[in-house]
């Protein structure tokens, strides 16, 4: 079947480049003062999904769990598997409600520059990390981030961008890549809290 | 962690082997899949360990489910050492008696025979 390069529906496997998982070393990020102190002072017991919370947005860009989309007219669907995420982007041009809570997975908008996908999302909360080694996300109502989606044939490529400026002198970036699998199954994921600390909380 | 970031939490630049243990449970689930297991000490009493290793949908990709171990199997448990917390391992494969063995690694793990490993 050959499928149109803005056509992203359809289940997508995580896909292992072969630099790694997509963020860059720690060492390299350019971090704010409080960004720095906020990483060096980094408890697990922080990370939302130690506490079978879903991880949101920025840290569940990069999740090594297939994820499903759907295409609507007026939104697309992003089904994680992981801790059942889901994610509405709103493509028909609304805008936040100013009284829209903060939240780990945010408020997403969207639109298409030629065959990618671009997507903002805001409203997301100071509880959220952007990576589980303790990379701080602040939450401040400044702070976006932008993805963007495009497809090459049966590979999704993705970056993105976290705009962070209490905890990043530059944007965060990540990158990746999913593998169309059509013929892979989504799985529950019940998260039991009893084994979600394992140890380090 | 499956998910998490297994070196902040784990000692990734050492590999423990831990034998010969007796299994206590093995449970396959979500986030982690958690081994319990007695070893004896160099005095002949028996510590109990534990591990934790990938999420139940990833394992469950590699074929490897709750019947992969049961209570009192004698296996060997290798690793890496937590950080922060005594008796505590990530585990990267447990060798059973008669040499087969199971990778935990969820993009390329699985069940393996021992002439193989």
């Amino acid at each position: 079947m050959v499928f149109s390069n803005d056509d992203i529906e359809g289940i997508w496997d995580f896909s292992w480049p072969g630099h790694g998982i997509g963020h860059p070393p720690s060492s390299s990020v350019d971090f704010t003062t409080e960004g720095k102190l906020s990483f060096d002072s980094f408890l697990p017991e922080l990370d939302p999904t130690l506490k079978c919370l879903m991880p949101g947005i920025p840290l569940g860009i990069i999740d090594p769990y297939p994820i499903e989309i759907v295409m609507q007219d007026h939104q697309i669907l992003f089904l994680y598997e992981h801790f059942h995420m889901v994610r509405r982007i709103f493509m028909d041009g609304r805008i936040a409600p100013d009284d829209w809570p903060v939240s780990l997975i945010g408020y997403s908008v969207g639109h298409w520059e030629e065959k990618t996908l671009v997507i903002k999302t805001t409203h997301m909360s100071p509880d959220n990390y952007v990576w589980t080694n303790g990379m701080p996300f602040s939450g401040d109502k400044n702070s976006y981030v932008i993805e963007r989606y495009s497809r090459e044939g049966d590979i999704l490529l993705f970056e993105a961008e976290i705009h962070d400026s209490v905890n990043y002198k530059t944007p965060y970036k990540v990158s990746g890549q999913r593998l169309f699998s059509p013929d892979m199954n989504i799985y529950e994921y019940e998260c039991l809290p009893d084994f979600a600390g394992a140890g380090v909380i | 962690m499956s998910h998490h970031n297994t070196g902040t939490y784990f000692d990734t630049s050492q590999t423990i082997e831990l034998k010969v243990a007796t299994a206590i449970s093995f449970q396959v689930v979500n986030p982690h899949t958690k081994l319990l297991f007695v070893l004896n000490d160099s005095e002949g009493n028996e510590v109990e360990w534990w591990g934790a290793t990938a999420s139940a949908n990833h394992l469950r990709r590699v074929g490897i489910t709750n019947d992969l171990i049961s209570s009192g199997d004698k296996i060997t448990v290798k690793g890496y050492p937590s950080k922060t917390t005594d008796n505590l391992l990530f585990v990267t494969t447990v060798i059973f008696e008669n040499g087969d063995y199971a990778d935990f690694n969820y993009t390329a793990g699985g069940i393996f025979k021992s002439v193989t490993y």
